[in-house]
């Protein structure tokens, strides 16, 4: 799967839903990571923090990003997991 | 369905670190529970082949580990947990592809640093994850590192190739 095409969906629906200001925060996650495994960590854990934090927001991707967050763990990556 | 079956994965991952004795250090028992803990989450050791020899290789102490850094952006060297096996100069179209990154990652870095592990007792290796526009991983071994356990061999600025 190509994980970068969600993170764009997600991008785009927020974008689209007037939270362009999260949109870019997740480009900047994007542009953080140093290697795949750090982008995919960072941008799942931003991703969870947005439960919590933006639940209006959260809602217009739930779905997409449990679609993300589960196949991070399929590859052995957990974000959100202590 | 799928979430229950991790979720009982993760359960057993967990026990088997609390409850599993120490194993001889080198073991395939003690590098197929082996997990990583960054302030994002953990990550799991790969039991690949290619993830098994960059692992021998590291263990040896004498393997360069490698990463890229845009100012302003990236963790700062000391405490960066995810490295790589590979010299990012040797082809950067190739290495954003190898280790999942977008190329913009590699074009737009400022320093790239070497550094090799201090302390071998916890890390681990694994695949690095498909890059933009990929279904599966290109094969790039990422080394994820507890923090503070690298020392710094040199930071130098990065020209792309």
């Amino acid at each position: 799967m190509d994980l970068y095409k969600t993170i764009d969906k997600i991008k785009q629906t927020l974008t689209d839903n007037n939270f362009g200001t999260i949109a870019k925060k997740i480009s900047s996650c994007v542009e953080q990571g140093s290697t795949g495994s750090e982008i995919l960590m960072i941008v799942g854990h931003y991703l969870l923090q947005l439960k919590e934090v933006s639940p209006k927001a959260y809602s217009f991707i739930q779905k997409d990003v449990e679609e993300f967050i589960s196949e991070c763990n399929k590859i052995g990556l957990f974000p959100g997991k202590k | 369905m799928r979430k229950v079956f991790y979720l009982l994965v993760l359960f057993l991952f967990s026990n088997t670190l609390i409850a599993q004795p120490a194993a001889p250090k080198d073991s395939v028992l003690s590098i197929s529970i082996k997990q990583v803990s960054t302030p994002y989450g953990f990550a799991i050791q790969s039991l690949s082949p290619s993830a098994i020899e960059v692992r021998k290789q590291v263990l040896k102490g004498n393997k360069t580990l490698y990463r890229l850094g845009t100012n302003g952006k990236s963790a700062p060297p000391e405490k960066a947990q995810f490295w790589s096996a590979e010299d990012p100069r040797i082809d950067s179209a190739d290495y954003a592809r190898k280790y999942g990154i977008p190329l913009e990652n590699v074009i737009h870095a400022d320093y790239l640093v070497e550094a090799v592990l201090n302390d071998t007792t916890d890390f681990i290796t694994r695949e690095a994850p498909p890059a933009p526009g990929q279904t599966t991983s290109a094969g790039g071994i990422e080394v994820v590192v507890p923090p503070g356990s690298l020392r710094i061999m040199n930071t130098i600025v990065y020209k792309k190739q």
